[in-house]
């Protein structure tokens, strides 16, 4: 985890937007990259992501706004002036250069010997453990294998700056995986600040120090991969970094109790919520527990009695998708761990009580 | 306050602003300021005097020549059905069935893009004219047959050989983008031959269709060598122009037709223009290349095709060889090889012929080059939209324009010693006038005069290549300069040799822009064809189109190999993994 | 790839090697200390090497460059030049075309050396004339024996023959608003019958019995001796140069007369008119070069004592039909369009 205080500030995207004619791609973004940092843009598509990432580069052109990168104001340098590489996810790698010829692409048009070319480029191949491949054309490698060659030549310049814009959504899973310890692990190795943008959550979690979350073009969340997931402050945060459970109801400040339908929740006091009555509870599945056979269950608190409507098998864990009798269009989800399902023997159609822990309890502000 | 580097000016942006407006100058200097005289021109009388729409007005109440825009547009839609018919299944069975002989079918497919278009009209009336061998029955031995060749009949067979391999090439290009898994999945769905053919093979080739029936529109509307030979007493606006122009020195006239034979054309080009708009790439970068399976009766039957398609081109090939080598045709036909000396007739030996030969070497050179790299900047980049839009427009514009209008022009502009300011006694040098009267006007007439299908074909092509590259290029500081020769050129490589032979096959035939250009001491092989023939040598301007055929077919072998062995070298880069 | 990028780079060397500068293939034929001048002309290809022989033995020192088309071609070029004329000189083009130029204000008036010795029709009559004959070209029938005994025609002799409905569909004749021939031979008919009605009405029947109007002089002569068609109206050069070359060909000059024109040089205005250019006129009406015209031509400007060429009428000055040049010159736009209304368009192929 990266300490936010007395890091050295890479980069600052001050005040950037970017609008064609009314229709705006990017609003006010303001963003901070620390040295050596992992930062990962994240949105679905359309949310103005590679827009960002473009804007940095400098192959696109911000509306307004400045970057300013390792104290140097770049906001109009034109994209060659800039300190960066880039792996786009088609790869681009020269189809007619061999790996080899391809990493020493921008290395050949600096006044540097050949010598040192030589001996730069085979320390690339090596990083990326392609030594075996140098000769083969890119359409006589593996997928994995371009995008290997495609960060290689991305670094061959030693930039400051690594930009990744969705560099494995077009690897099979397996690969996908293997690479993202690669490329994490070579990042920490340079110390290179690096920002990547992918739509996958998961790969935004698992590699990076730090998340932006985006939304229709402004930044909904900046946090750890932790923060993100346990204190999202918007449902569209909540819901897109894992899954969350979100229900509309009534919300009694003074007595910190929410109101769905004709369900009352306690809410932990430990927070206070700021806004009014009409609100959104938000619970992961994970925090939701079944109790059928549990005794006493009037003095318990915060359970809901639901129709199984859904068994789904995710491995370690069964995802039930659940109903209210007096609301069956609204799924609740629920994961439980398998052996509960097994043993208790839970069919589609059954009746169980589950609890919302009151301490995992959020909520919401209600946009509607 | 941060440190503000000195580093916001990017020489390489500026470089490609520079080339951009330039390239844009020199698109408007060679095609769009020399047509405005004439646009002038179609407002005035012949002393240059301003009489504004009368011209147009005289034009449409004179009722014979308000059929000829009417003939002329009959033999542009029916050339154009035809031509793209053939075309097409001529580019089908080229792609995709398993044609017996398919590397000669090939190599033969554009011969009668080879011969001089007053050669295919000596042809056709050896074989269709009214003492034709097919007409006489090959003198009188089976039953003779009257196609009634002059007029209506005789231009479209005459367009249609000059057409048919247009629409070919633009076919065969669009029936390689293919891809077998769309056919694997159709199969899957025990789809029948016709509805693949109706839900795949046609949508995926409609751009090509669209664009080939655009070009064989306005070429066959455009064209005048043909209906001049054989049009007999059907009139069409070409000739029309020819007849004010040349037989009456109407110069305002000629240039109001002109503009008449432009509104077709720039309607055509629109609708094209907004057809493009709609158009979405269909085949992506993975796709797995369509393999032909054997099918005997569509191989035969595309074989008997073909076949029929090349007697017939050969046939005419080889009268006009006949034609060369026959005194007196068709009372003594005795051989002999004397008409292929020169000497003794119209036009200086054989020194047109090597004219010729380096007009057209020179045409391919430097018009490759400029239709590359105006293609390149156009497609590529992103600065000066609106002037890479114009020079976009411009450079479609060409196919258009009729070799004869093309010619005067010409003629108009870059003769002029200076222009004046308006409004003011002032003169400025016009540069472009040093050209006149060199090869040089003439290789220039000709790059522009085949312009737009270069360009059409050289953009596909680019925009094929992954626009990324430019962008990494730029992310590893590399100018794009060196990344055009390196990455650019090597990709599209076999484009630009194709775009090569067919300025030099086209460069070797044209007449009608470079007839009013030639200088004295440049006579050319076209035109002394053409005079050799007023002359009554039929037979010496045969044999010197036989030459240029045969040289035509010389550098189309060269071009076959070279490109065989290019594209060996570079199926390494494209063709995917194989395991 | 590095061969590839070789194979441009040798392109591009080969492209530099070729370099315009450099070569003769840009400029021409290389052009030497001589003065030189350019002469456009329409005369036929096979004649000029023959007539400027005496020229290059007599003018070592002056280089002629022949730019050789069609009367239609040639005058067209001299009109879209007119901003910058290229030519010197104009030699043996059509005097109804040189009056074109002249009314332009292109041509610059000159008197060559001998002019005394062209008879006055074939000159412009001011002192310094704008145009000066070397011959007359004379209209007439091109009919193929072969094709006509094929089709039982018999010989055609007059124009009034040509009417006969026998001959429906069998002739052909240039057009006149694309050649000069074919203008020639309509203008002859509205001049040589008693009205101008007259030869409209002559037009109209033989427009009954035209096969094709072609869009050229020679053409006629040519499809006739091809046996395309069995007559073609064109011109008696052309008709008499074809029997020479073997075709079944037999030259019918018209019994009323030809009509004809006179092939004519003309003087360039330009701001530098070079004194070759005069030299070149003064040889082109020269006693010497005159034979030379009349081996081929029955009718010359300056008198010769060569013998008529073979093929034409034995009084060739008697075959010439009224003709007032300056009349056909100023009525031609006229003429056309009626002609155009009455025949064009219509003319549809049979």
């Amino acid at each position: 985890m990266i300490k936010k205080e007395g890091s050295f500030k890479y980069l600052e995207i001050k005040n950037i937007s970017k609008n064609f004619g009314e229709t705006f791609v990017l609003k006010n973004i303001h963003l901070d990259v620390f040295k050596g940092e992992f930062l990962c843009l994240l949105g679905p598509s359309g949310c103005g992501k590679t827009t960002l990432l473009r804007i940095i580069s400098g192959l696109e052109r911000q509306t307004n706004g400045d970057i300013v990168q390792d104290g140097l104001l770049i906001s109009n340098s034109p994209t060659e002036k800039r300190d960066f590489g880039i792996v786009f996810q088609s790869y681009a790698l020269f189809p007619n250069l061999n790996a080899k010829q391809n990493i020493a692409y921008g290395l050949e048009n600096k006044k540097i010997n050949k010598k040192e070319i030589e001996k730069r480029t085979n320390n690339l191949l090596r990083l990326v453990g392609l030594e075996k491949y140098s000769d083969q054309f890119p359409s006589q490698l593996s997928g994995g294998q371009q995008q290997r060659v495609a960060l290689a030549r991305a670094m061959a310049l030693s930039p400051g700056l690594l930009l990744l814009d969705e560099p494995l959504s077009a690897l099979d899973a397996q690969v996908r995986s293997k690479l993202r310890n690669e490329i994490k692990l070579i990042q920490k190795k340079l110390n290179l600040t690096t920002i990547m943008v992918t739509h996958d959550q998961t790969e935004a979690l698992s590699m990076a120090d730090r998340v932006v979350v985006m939304e229709r073009g402004h930044i909904a969340q900046i946090g750890t991969p932790f923060e993100l997931y346990e204190n999202p402050i918007t449902p569209f945060v909540a819901d897109f970094i894992g899954k969350m459970n979100l229900l509309k109801g009534k919300y009694d400040k003074k007595n910190c109790v929410f109101y769905y339908l004709n369900n009352r929740f306690l809410i932990s006091q430990n927070t206070e919520y700021s806004f009014l009555e009409n609100c959104l509870l938000g619970i992961r599945p994970e925090d939701i527990e079944i109790i059928k056979f549990r005794k006493n269950i009037e003095k318990e608190e915060n359970i809901l009695r639901v129709k199984i409507k859904e068994i789904t098998y995710l491995g370690t864990i069964f995802r039930l998708t659940v109903v209210l009798e007096s609301k069956l269009e609204e799924n609740i989800f629920v994961d439980v761990i398998s052996n509960q399902v097994i043993s208790n023997n839970l069919k589609i159609g059954d009746f169980i009580d589950i609890k919302l822990k009151k301490e995992k309890i959020k909520l919401f502000e209600s946009n509607l | 306050m941060y440190f503000k580097k000195n580093f916001n000016k990017s020489f390489n942006i500026l470089l490609l602003r520079i080339l951009i407006i330039f390239v844009f100058i020199l698109v408007s200097f060679f095609i769009i300021i020399p047509l405005l005289p004439l646009f002038l021109k179609s407002f005035s009388d012949n002393k240059n005097n301003f009489i504004g729409l009368e011209n147009f007005i005289n034009y449409i109440q004179n009722p014979s020549l308000t059929q000829s825009f009417i003939n002329s547009l009959k033999v542009a839609i029916t050339t154009t059905f035809f031509s793209v018919l053939i075309g097409f299944i001529y580019a089908y069975a080229l792609t995709r069935t398993r044609l017996p002989l398919k590397k000669f079918f090939n190599t033969f497919s554009l011969f009668s893009l080879y011969i001089p278009p007053l050669a295919v009209a000596i042809g056709l009336i050896y074989i269709f004219g009214k003492q034709g061998l097919i007409t006489q029955g090959f003198f009188g031995t089976i039953p003779g047959f009257d196609i009634n060749l002059y007029g209506f009949n005789g231009i479209i067979i005459g367009e249609i050989f000059y057409c048919f391999p247009q629409a070919l090439i633009i076919l065969v290009s669009a029936l390689n983008l293919s891809d077998q898994r769309l056919y694997e999945a159709a199969e899957s769905l025990k789809a029948s031959p016709l509805r693949k053919f109706l839900t795949i093979t046609l949508p995926n080739i409609k751009y090509g269709l669209m664009n080939s029936f655009f070009i064989c529109f306005i070429l066959s509307f455009t064209d005048f060598g043909v209906p001049k030979v054989v049009g007999g007493n059907f009139n069409v606006l070409a000739t029309d122009i020819y007849k004010q122009v040349v037989g009456q020195q109407n110069f305002a006239m000629g240039a109001t037709i002109s503009i008449y034979l432009l509104v077709p054309s720039i309607l055509a080009f629109l609708i094209d223009k907004n057809f493009q708009k709609n158009e979405a790439s269909l085949i992506s970068g993975k796709s797995i290349p369509f393999k032909p399976r054997k099918n005997l009766i569509v191989d035969s039957i595309m074989f008997i095709f073909c076949s029929l398609i090349l007697i017939l081109v050969i046939g005419v090939f080889s009268s006009i060889v006949l034609a060369s080598l026959i005194k007196i045709w068709p009372y003594d036909i005795s051989l002999s090889l004397q008409n292929f000396r020169f000497s003794n007739v119209a036009g200086n030996g054989y020194e047109p012929y090597f004219n010729t030969v380096f007009m057209s070497i020179y045409t391919a050179i430097f018009g490759t080059i400029f239709v590359f790299f105006t293609a390149y900047l156009v497609e590529k980049f992103k600065p000066l939209k609106k002037i890479r839009m114009l020079i976009y427009f411009f450079s479609t514009l060409p196919i258009a324009i009729p070799g004869l209008v093309l010619g005067l022009s010409y003629i108009l502009f870059f003769n002029k010693p200076s222009f004046s300011v308006p409004f003011l006694d002032f003169q400025i040098f016009n540069p472009f006038s040093l050209l006149y009267g060199t090869m040089g006007i003439l290789v220039l007439a000709n790059i522009i005069h085949f312009f737009t299908v270069c360009f059409i074909s050289a953009t596909t092509t680019l925009k094929q290549i992954d626009k990324e590259f430019e962008e990494v290029s730029e992310s590893l500081k590399v100018p794009f300069y060196k990344t055009f020769l390196r990455i650019t050129i090597p990709l599209s490589l076999p484009t630009i040799l194709e775009i090569g032979s067919y300025y030099f096959v086209n460069s070797m035939i044209t007449v009608s822009a470079i007839i009013f250009l030639y200088p004295a001491k440049i006579p050319v092989s076209s035109v002394s064809i053409v005079n050799m023939d007023d002359a009554g040598d039929t037979a010496s301007a045969a044999a010197m189109s036989t030459l240029i055929v045969l040289t035509s077919l010389f550098v189309r072998l060269i071009y076959e190999f070279t490109s065989r062995n290019v594209s060996k070298k570079s199926s390494v880069w494209i063709n995917p993994l194989e395991t | 790839m590095k061969k590839l990028f070789s194979f441009v780079m040798g392109a591009a060397v080969i492209g530099t090697a070729l370099a315009p500068s450099a070569n003769a293939w840009w400029w021409g034929k290389k052009g030497s200390e001589k003065a030189s001048i350019t002469v456009y002309t329409a005369l036929e290809d096979d004649q000029i090497p023959n007539y400027l022989k005496s020229f290059e033995r007599d003018y070592p020192n002056i280089e002629v460059n022949i730019v050789r088309d069609s009367t239609g071609i040639v005058t067209a070029k001299l009109l879209a030049e007119a901003e910058n004329p290229q030519a010197d000189v104009v030699w043996g083009l059509a005097a109804s075309s040189l009056l074109v130029a002249n009314d332009r204000g292109l041509i610059q008036g000159y008197a060559p050396k001998g002019l005394s010795n062209v008879k006055p029709s074939f000159r412009d009559p001011a002192k310094n004339p704008s145009w000066v004959g070397i011959d007359s070209w004379i209209s007439a029938f091109c009919v193929n024996k072969i094709e006509a005994q094929k089709n039982g025609l018999s010989i055609p002799k007059s124009w009034a023959d040509l009417t006969k409905p026998e001959y429906k569909g069998h002739i052909v004749m240039s057009n006149p608003a694309s050649s000069g021939t074919g203008y020639l031979s309509v203008a002859s008919r509205l001049q040589n019958l008693p009205s101008e009605e007259d030869g409209w009405n002559y037009l109209d029947a033989l427009h009954e019995n035209i096969a094709q109007y072609m869009h050229s002089g020679s053409k006629p002569c040519k499809a006739a001796g091809k046996g395309e068609y069995p007559i073609g109206v064109s011109f008696g050069y052309r008709a008499v140069k074809q029997v020479n070359m073997g075709q079944p060909i037999e030259a019918v000059f018209p019994k009323e007369g030809s009509g004809w024109d006179v092939e004519a040089n003309a003087l360039i205005k330009k701001d530098k008119i070079k004194p070759a250019a005069k030299t070149f006129l003064d040889w082109a009406i020269s006693p010497e070069v005159s034979r030379e015209y009349a081996k081929s031509f029955a009718i010359t400007a300056v008198e010769t004592d060569v013998p008529l060429p073979k093929g034409f009428p034995s009084n060739p000055e008697k075959q010439l039909a009224k003709n007032d040049l300056q009349w056909a010159a100023v009525n031609r736009e006229r003429i056309l369009a009626e002609w155009a209304k009455r025949y064009d368009g219509k003319s549809a192929p049979k």
